[in-house]
């Protein structure tokens, strides 16, 4: 809607904001004169009304939290790490992901009666890497230095302080005693909104790994299907195969790299 | 004339202060490991985060498994929370944080059309009052839910603090951790979406 009147676009605030009681009057006088201001403000009062025709609805169960459930998890353990050691530990997290799926796409290729089958390789003894004890040392290590790093700069601060009581009257130490308890808890609130904005953020970790993981495994499975196709196809002779498993390989290493590209490419 | 919006009388009266008398000693206790204090907060304010991960994620399981995770990372952090500040603040921005990552995640992935995401009905709504009247009913809802699913998550997210849990601009920049001029372009922007969606239907279509 153009605006027709200069105060048209602030005159919703009369229902959403708290104005104070001299632009609240300069606003209200105005409406009274004013067609298309009143018009507008019953447009909004017409989209609240309709917003809170939505009531609140039961809660289809309880969400209580029980003693096993409630266990200090691994997830929340890395949640109360700082950004860089949280953005080290997905790249450590990533590293892992990557490494398993090298292990897992190798090409196998055998001969029987019905000729050449290429596929991936058959159920083999996995590879010993323990993904979670490798996470549960990272994590420990790094709440360790993290721990040993704030316990260095609280003990600083001690210092400080006791040094400068001794040259201080008491009238000012009560000043100082309550500007730090200010101090403290404004850095604990601060502290306390980092440690949400980490917990999202593993949250969106575990979404690119979760994402990375879905892709290569659609393009490894697309590819498995291709070769799947021409295994059952027919038998493959002679040269024919050589040149064939090698491209097959290529394929694999190509798209690895770069999925989304081969499959534009195939397509 | 109302001086400001008036929040839906079907709400729950909610704290705006600090802490206070059971609320407080719960927190305390809850603070301490206790579960079955903590389960007494769980009761008070599961209804509205349900409520608020349900308009904001408009699926009905979805909104269940974002509530339980809510309570969980509240009840792990709780030892970090400050009893000076409100414990809604803390809770909405816990909830919001967990909306708002799941909104994004469903962006990546394959979008479920909003009408399916009530596939055993819309809640709150029952039979009551006739045939005619639940048609009516659950055309205004699937409008607002449609206008409310036109917003940016972002957008949804200071809507739903403003509108349906009352909160102040200041207080909602304390939440999302934006600044307060960055939550009003927000809302003021959402509004001229929900304004266009929903203006007609409180004189019928």
């Amino acid at each position: 809607m153009s605006t027709q009147c200069p105060y048209q676009d602030q005159i919703s605030s009369l229902l959403f904001e708290d104005l104070d009681s001299s632009l609240r009057a300069e606003y209200e006088g105005h409406l009274e004169g004013c067609l298309v201001c009143r018009q507008e403000l019953e447009r909004c009062r017409q989209t609240l009304e309709a917003l809170q025709s939505w009531p609140e609805g039961p809660v289809p169960r309880h969400f209580f939290v029980s003693d096993s459930g409630a266990n200090l998890g691994l997830s929340s353990a890395i949640s109360m790490l700082s950004p860089v050691w949280k953005g080290a530990l997905a790249a450590a997290a990533l590293l892992a992901v990557t490494l398993l799926a090298t292990f897992a796409s190798g090409l196998h290729v055998s001969a029987s009666s019905r000729g050449l089958t290429v596929g991936w390789a058959p159920p083999e003894p996995a590879p010993v890497f323990d993904e979670e004890s490798f996470q549960q040392q990272l994590v420990l290590a790094l709440e360790q230095r993290l721990l040993l790093r704030e316990q260095q700069l609280l003990e600083r601060v001690r210092q400080e302080l006791s040094q400068l009581e001794g040259s201080l009257d008491r009238k000012q130490q009560a000043s100082l005693k309550s500007a730090v308890d200010g101090l403290q808890g404004r850095l604990e609130t601060q502290l306390d909104a980092q440690l949400l904005d980490v917990e999202s953020g593993v949250d969106e970790v575990a979404l690119a790994v979760h994402s990375l993981s879905e892709l290569q495994s659609r393009a490894l499975q697309l590819l498995n299907q291709r070769i799947d196709l021409i295994a059952i196809g027919g038998e493959i002779q002679g040269s024919q195969s050589d040149l064939l498993i090698n491209t097959l390989i290529e394929m694999a290493d190509l798209r690895e790299r770069n999925p989304a590209r081969i499959e534009g490419e195939m397509k | 004339m109302a001086n400001r919006a008036e929040p839906d009388s079907t709400m729950k009266d909610r704290s705006t202060a600090q802490p206070r008398g059971e609320e407080a000693s719960w927190i305390r206790a809850s603070q301490k490991g206790d579960t079955t204090a903590f389960n007494q907060l769980v009761l008070k304010w599961e209804g509205t985060v349900f409520n608020l991960a349900l308009r904001m994620l408009q699926d009905t399981e979805e909104a269940e498994e974002v509530s339980q995770e809510v309570f969980l990372s509240a009840f792990r952090n709780i030892g970090r929370f400050q009893l000076r500040s409100r414990f809604s603040t803390w809770l909405y921005r816990i909830a919001c944080n967990k909306c708002l990552t799941r909104l994004k995640r469903s962006s990546r992935e394959k979008r479920v059309p909003w009408e399916e995401g009530f596939s055993n009905g819309i809640p709150g709504l029952s039979l009551v009052g006739g045939q005619e009247k639940l048609v009516w009913e659950q055309e205004r809802r699937a409008r607002v839910t449609r206008a409310i699913s036109e917003l940016t998550p972002e957008q949804r997210a200071v809507v739903e603090l403003r509108i349906y849990q009352d909160r102040k601009f200041d207080e909602i920049a304390e939440i999302l951790e934006v600044p307060s001029s960055t939550v009003k372009s927000r809302f003021y922007a959402s509004l001229t979406v929900l304004k266009d969606r929903l203006a007609p239907l409180a004189s019928g279509f």
